[in-house]
């Protein structure tokens, strides 16, 4: 994996195809998840499916979706409320981004090519990939049962979740690049625009 | 219809203030008007908007979320999300009822793990 900054404050990733080809299924794992709490088809119209009303009334019981969409209060009638009225929109939004990386990372074309992938991100798309980067790193995490910062070591030296850990590890290298670009963007805008 | 169900309601209409920095003045008085009902002391600021430590978030990935929802600078953001990683949490926004919802559920757009209380309730 190779990232590159660029000087419009974008960022090229030069993924091998192995790694593209892993990111994309992650991502299209991520939307079959969000998918499977989804009470509805996605509206095609982006404006209409981030902003639609409704929701599923209680916690999910899949601890990864129970960390993607939190009860927003303890009280449990109080967060059931605001559930019920929020949690769809997030769903349609999360699904929007993640499909917005998997188009970027553009597998779809050839199964059969093994050259590297090559991904130019605009500045615009950055916050798209932060957070479906971290909504993929927190399903992992749910997923193996990283729950407090010491889980980390352990799990890296089972055997069962080493592989897993290191790619949580790899989407995190990847995310750290992605907010550099970021915030060096932002600052030389503000700069420039004081 | 609850009033969680009308503040949402109003909210969808506005396509605006689930992206931005909230709009404090104008709409936010109706739902003041609302939760003032309920609310103790100061009816300025009687709920707020926590942001709790966890696992998997980048210290500067938090600190990322605080500077584009909020418009905080970035020395602010860092003091918060130092707050949060020391403490277990940090109270990110206070205000009306209905602003805090918007930002919480913004928070659970970038995966952070936020919740909404009344300000003297901890």
């Amino acid at each position: 994996m190779m990232i590159v900054q660029l000087p419009d404050g974008g960022l090229r990733l030069v993924l091998q195809h192995d790694e593209a080809a892993m990111l994309d299924q992650l991502v299209t794992q991520l939307v079959q998840l969000l998918q499977s709490h989804s009470s509805t088809a996605l509206d095609p119209d982006p404006l209409f499916a981030s902003l639609e009303v409704g929701g599923s009334n209680s916690t999910p019981e899949d601890p990864a979706l129970a960390r993607l969409f939190p009860d927003a209060y303890e009280d449990s009638g109080d967060s059931s409320n605001f559930r019920s009225v929020t949690e769809q929109g997030l769903i349609n939004r999360k699904m929007q981004d993640a499909m917005e990386v998997t188009s970027a990372i553009g597998l779809g074309g050839d199964p059969f090519t093994e050259s590297d992938v090559e991904v130019e991100l605009p500045s615009g798309a950055l916050p798209v990939w932060a957070r479906t980067l971290t909504a993929l790193r927190l399903a992992i995490a749910a997923r193996i049962g990283l729950e407090q910062p010491e889980d980390h070591a352990r799990l890296e030296a089972d055997e069962e979740t080493r592989g897993t850990v290191l790619v949580f590890d790899w989407l995190a290298a990847i995310l750290e690049s992605v907010l550099r670009a970021q915030m060096s963007g932002k600052s030389s805008g503000s700069r420039a625009a004081e | 219809m609850s009033p969680t169900d009308i503040a949402r309601a109003v909210n969808a209409s506005n396509t605006a203030q689930t992206i931005e920095r909230p709009n404090t003045a104008g709409s936010q008085t109706s739902s003041d008007a609302r939760t003032g009902a309920t609310t103790a002391s100061d009816p300025e600021s009687p709920w707020q908007t926590i942001v709790w430590d966890d696992p998997v978030n980048l210290m500067s990935y938090v600190s990322f979320v605080f500077q584009s929802h909020f418009g905080y600078p970035p020395a602010r953001a860092e003091a918060l999300m130092l707050q949060v990683h020391h403490r277990g949490h940090a109270v990110v926004a206070e205000g009306g009822r209905e602003a805090m919802e918007m930002h919480v559920e913004a928070m659970h757009d970038y995966g952070l793990w936020a919740t909404v209380r009344k300000a003297g309730s901890e």
